[in-house]
């Protein structure tokens, strides 16, 4: 008891409290940049915490992490240009809200959310963290292949209105996630000669160019020889009702965030899959279950609040088998890793008997971050509101600056921008003829990785693979496959038989 | 639209054989003789591709999906598009040949026109500003190369 309360004591200490403040700060910050996020500014600062103590600079780097989360949702609802890559989800139901006026409002739920579920995940990390673990250890590949199998068909339901251009969709999404190297030999794929090619494409540059390029110019496009007419969109005013959000509206997200929280922190147990695949398969999830009246892709508090909640359990969730196995669940983690050693400690088992009042210091600073989040978010989203009074023909070519520099920044090669010009263009032309860009983008987070674990599935058993229904956790998720398919299907009758009924009463 | 869906479906099938006759045999490594070949997972995708975009194109001549509903895409809009990615494209090139920031002021001051600026007192403020700023948050703040410099 001793250690808690002392580790504790460090975390509140007012060196310790500022470190956080500045770090959630600059993730806030860095978050909104498009191109930059929580890891690469952790990544940026790791030298700067050397002369800080050992809990500081933990509490620090966690807090940019927690900060760039957060921030990588403003724009995301704000511009339709995720900040981060897991904050692409944002954008579907975020973007509309702000067109309709009631941008300060998805915001008031992003943070909520983000909050939350940076609070739950913190929770399961200091009450849960060792038997999480114990079953995190047992994803192998054939585990993460069924809930990739699970994921998948979450996607192939997400396209309602032309069933056939959500599966090209989908399709070309996977198969721009297999250009780099091919998971056996290792050998390069796709690359054509550029040597660029051959680590793959980065998702933040995909989706700049796919979201933020495409709508900008999609807008601009429509202009005459004289002046821009944009679309009357993105006015917000602080005084118009439409920006509160009512208890009323608060309570009916409690299912989505608890739903969320829970997926989130799942996911980040698992090494491996990551923030952006806890998004999006939060997203779909909360869209599968939306009740009559939920407008999910035209403006629903649901959408926003699903990936928001269940990207920010994965940063605490993801610090579960760092803690307790020494496997970082997360880039962001596998940097903290960096930042421990340099510090003296190794993460891992040994890390609670060897270094307690750290690890309790560590708990604390997690829990002030999310109380300093929820502080400097009720702040910031004020001052990033006021962006959307700019003209918008002085906004967009700043904002299409920022992709550009942001799209450099991200490898500091010009290849990056030429990558995300190709993309803006592609995803004009997908959205002039109606393909959807959210199936092809969850299409690409996720071929990667179905590709690794199907592969790693047929090397580790012989091409046996009777696995994917004897293991357990896989069992469970192919039966919650089963399930969904099921359930969709179920729907899509239902919907049919009602739309027939309609028909024949007219 | 009825024209955009034809269009689109004929290209996926184009794209889908062209994936097929051409870039999966050249730009797929030999199988290893172990696990699943690199080849496959894009095969099946393209055939996904073929069948879809051929189902939506028979959908689409059969029961006329789209007539009457106005073309999302004039010829105007086309080089609209073509001129902003030329632009994008051209300013990697254009920072490494004049700097960071003749470069620069050259990229935001055409996206600013293609954006509908049509003021030059405040497109020059807006560029030289965003410069400037960009500038010194990147390069001077958190110290991430920039092009050109």
């Amino acid at each position: 008891m001793d250690v808690v309360l002392s580790g504790l004591g460090d975390a509140l200490n007012w060196l310790n409290v500022l470190y956080v403040i500045l770090g959630v700060s600059l993730g806030i910050v860095v978050g909104c940049i498009p191109g930059l996020s929580g890891p690469i500014a952790i990544a940026m600062v790791i030298p700067l915490t050397y002369f800080m103590p050992t809990v500081g600079a933990i509490g620090f780097l966690v807090g940019i992490n927690k900060g760039g989360c957060f921030g990588g949702s403003i724009s995301a609802i704000l511009l339709n240009t995720p900040g981060a890559p897991e904050a692409a989800a944002t954008c579907f139901d975020g973007y509309p809200l702000a067109k309709q006026g009631k941008g300060l409002k998805a915001m008031k739920v992003a943070l909520i959310s983000s909050v939350f579920g940076d609070f739950f995940s913190t929770c399961l990390v200091i009450l849960l963290a060792g038997s999480v673990a114990k079953y995190a250890l047992k994803m192998g590949p054939a585990e993460l292949l069924s809930v990739l199998i699970l994921a998948m068909m979450l996607i192939a339901a997400l396209e309602s209105e032309n069933f056939f251009n959500g599966v090209i969709s989908a399709a070309l999404g996977i198969l721009i996630a297999c250009i780099g190297m091919e998971p056996v030999a290792g050998l390069p794929r796709f690359d054509f000669g550029l040597y660029q090619l051959e680590s793959g494409l980065p998702i933040a540059t995909l989706g700049v160019g796919l979201l933020a390029v495409a709508e900008i110019v999609r807008q601009c496009t429509a202009c005459d020889n004289k002046e821009c007419q944009f679309e009357d969109m993105l006015s917000v005013d602080y005084k118009d009702p439409k920006n509160d959000l009512s208890f009323r509206e608060l309570i009916s997200l409690v299912p989505t965030l608890i739903r969320s929280a829970l997926v989130g922190s799942g996911i980040g147990a698992c090494p491996g899959l990551g923030s952006t695949v806890a998004c999006f398969l939060s997203y779909g999830i909360a869209e599968k279950a939306a009740k009559p009246g939920d407008k999910f892709r035209h403006g629903e508090l649901k959408g926003v609040c699903a990936p928001e909640t269940a990207n920010n359990a994965v940063v605490g969730a993801a610090l579960i088998p760092l803690f307790t196995l020494g496997i970082p669940g997360s880039v962001a983690a596998s940097l903290l890793v960096g930042a421990f050693i340099v510090h003296g400690i190794t993460p891992g088992p040994l890390m609670f008997e060897e270094h307690g009042r750290t690890v309790y210091g560590v708990y604390g600073s997690m829990i002030l971050g999310n109380i300093a989040t929820l502080l400097l978010g009720l702040i910031s989203i004020r001052v990033f509101v006021k962006v959307l009074d700019i003209p918008k023909e002085v906004l967009f070519p700043v904002i299409l600056f920022i992709c550009l520099m942001g799209a450099y920044a991200m490898e500091s090669d010009p290849f990056s921008v030429y990558v995300m010009a190709a993309f803006g263009f592609v995803g004009y032309m997908m959205r002039v003829a109606r393909f959807s860009i959210v199936t092809f983008i969850i299409g690409f987070v996720l071929g990667k990785s179905f590709e690794i674990s199907l592969q790693q599935t047929l090397l580790t058993f012989n091409g046996d693979m009777s696995v994917m229904f004897t293991s357990p956790i896989a069992l469970f998720f192919n039966l919650c496959t089963i399930v969904f398919v099921c359930w969709n299907t179920w729907s899509a009758i239902k919907k049919f038989k009602a739309s027939r009924r309609s028909v024949e009463t007219a | 639209m009825y024209r955009t869906h034809i269009i689109s479906s004929l290209a996926s099938i184009l794209f889908g054989i062209l994936l097929i006759a051409w870039i999966i045999p050249t730009q797929t490594p030999e199988w290893p003789g172990y696990g699943m070949p690199a080849s496959l997972l894009p095969n099946i995708l393209a055939w996904i591709i073929i069948v879809s975009a051929s189902i939506n194109l028979i959908k689409t001549i059969i029961t006329g999906y789209g007539k009457g509903q106005p073309s999302p895409l004039s010829f105007k809009m086309f080089l609209h598009l073509l001129a902003f990615t030329a632009v994008l494209a051209a300013a990697m090139p254009l920072m490494s040949m004049f700097g960071y920031f003749i470069g620069s002021a050259i990229v935001l001051a055409a996206c600013c026109l293609l954006c509908g600026e049509r003021k030059p007192v405040r497109l020059v403020i807006v560029a030289a500003a965003t410069i400037v700023v960009i500038w010194a948050a990147l390069w001077k703040g958190l110290g991430v190369m920039l092009p050109g410099m």
